[in-house]
């Protein structure tokens, strides 16, 4: 159709630099545009990465493959990492403060010793990871599956455990109060020396 | 031997505690040298038997990039090594598409999509640590040990031997 009208020329002209800037997706801190290859604060992100102790708060994480990564003691307060890949990732000593994790895979995982204050791992992949002295304070593990995973001395206060599946894990130690249980299940789990964990199973 | 008898203990009695003294004890020691095998057993891999002296000798510390990339030699002595010591749970011939252990062609494919030479250098250096750190340290998962730990049992050149034959087994690569 051609540009006869003034008005369609004119509005053509006023639109073009829009469409310009417009024209790529919106682009992430750092991303490099011609391979999509993010660096995020000198952190690339990638499988097998090795970024202990970054500063990824509110890094846009979602989806990215960081299987295999050692991103112990980092930063990731309100990092966004739904739907991530961490599979046997390094966590150990994270700070995932408010931290969306939620759809998140992270099967074999290490979450040692991690603060997840209020994080969303609702409908996590969770199997044979480790929460050894985690505090998930105020998390939430609503349809987790954590078969297998260790628990040992984590703290689960003010929980929301709804759904999820703890089958055959490892709550020694653990401190669970004021948790919502409701449809959780934990055969075969061990309770010994915790502090509130249900009973019955 | 001579012990003192206690009072009252016949010769034949003596004889008799003698001889279950001796069982208990030569009962006791193959039950410590059965767990020390048991143990030996589970911790120290057997190391595969193959000859690296075509290859360039590696000292410490261990280089971060595999000095053996693209070298045919490095490739076959490493398609040797594998077959003998990981073949087993990683797949004959590297094939892990299905089996136990996962798939280690894998590794390094996202490196490939980094266009900048610097930064998939460094790519190729987190590959290979982790490699190299999975190979030595092993892999325990929440206390079930699923890989054991080859440090002492593999030299460098086998290691970086055996990732240059999984790494020309990706037929992804161009």
């Amino acid at each position: 159709m051609p540009i006869r009208t003034p008005f369609r020329r004119t509005l053509l002209l006023g639109l073009m630099p829009l469409l310009l800037l417009g024209a790529s997706h919106a682009r992430a801190e750092g991303e490099t545009p011609e391979d999509g290859t993010l660096v995020i604060n000198g952190c690339p992100i990638w499988p097998y990465t090795r970024c202990p102790g970054a500063d990824l708060r509110h890094a846009a994480l979602a989806g990215k493959n960081l299987a295999g990564a050692d991103l112990s003691g980092a930063d990731l307060t309100r990092a966004d990492l739904r739907g991530a890949n961490l599979a046997g990732a390094n966590l150990e000593g994270a700070n995932l403060t408010g931290a969306r994790l939620h759809k998140a895979s992270a099967p074999s995982a290490s979450f040692r010793n991690a603060r997840l204050v209020a994080a969303d791992l609702e409908a996590a992949r969770l199997m044979r990871s480790d929460f050894s002295g985690a505090d998930l304070t105020a998390a939430s593990l609503e349809f987790a599956r954590a078969n297998f995973a260790w628990f040992v001395g984590a703290k689960l206060i003010g929980t929301n455990l709804q759904e999820a599946k703890f089958v055959t894990v490892n709550f020694r130690d653990a401190v669970m109060e004021g948790c919502v249980t409701r449809f959780a299940i934990f055969p075969d789990a061990a309770f010994d020396n915790c502090r509130g964990c249900p009973t019955g199973w | 031997m001579t012990h003192l008898a206690p009072p009252g203990l016949s010769p034949l009695r003596l004889h008799l505690c003698r001889l279950a003294a001796i069982g208990r004890t030569v009962l006791a020691a193959l039950a410590v040298v059965l767990v020390a095998r048991a143990a030996a057993a589970a911790a120290a891999p057997a190391p595969p038997v193959v000859d690296t002296s075509g290859l360039p000798a590696l000292g410490e510390p261990w280089p971060a990039l595999n000095p053996y990339r693209g070298n045919a030699l490095a490739a076959e002595i490493g398609r040797v090594a594998f077959s003998q010591a990981c073949a087993g749970c990683h797949g004959a011939d590297a094939d892990g598409s299905a089996v136990a252990a996962p798939d280690l062609r894998r590794l390094g494919r996202s490196c490939r999509r980094v266009r900048n030479a610097e930064l998939r250098q460094r790519c190729m250096e987190d590959v290979d640590y982790y490699f190299r750190k999975s190979v030595l340290k092993g892999k325990t998962k929440v206390g079930i040990e699923h890989m054991p730990a080859w440090e002492g049992v593999l030299a460098p050149e086998v290691v970086w031997a055996i990732r240059t034959f999984v790494e020309s087994r990706d037929a992804t690569r161009n």
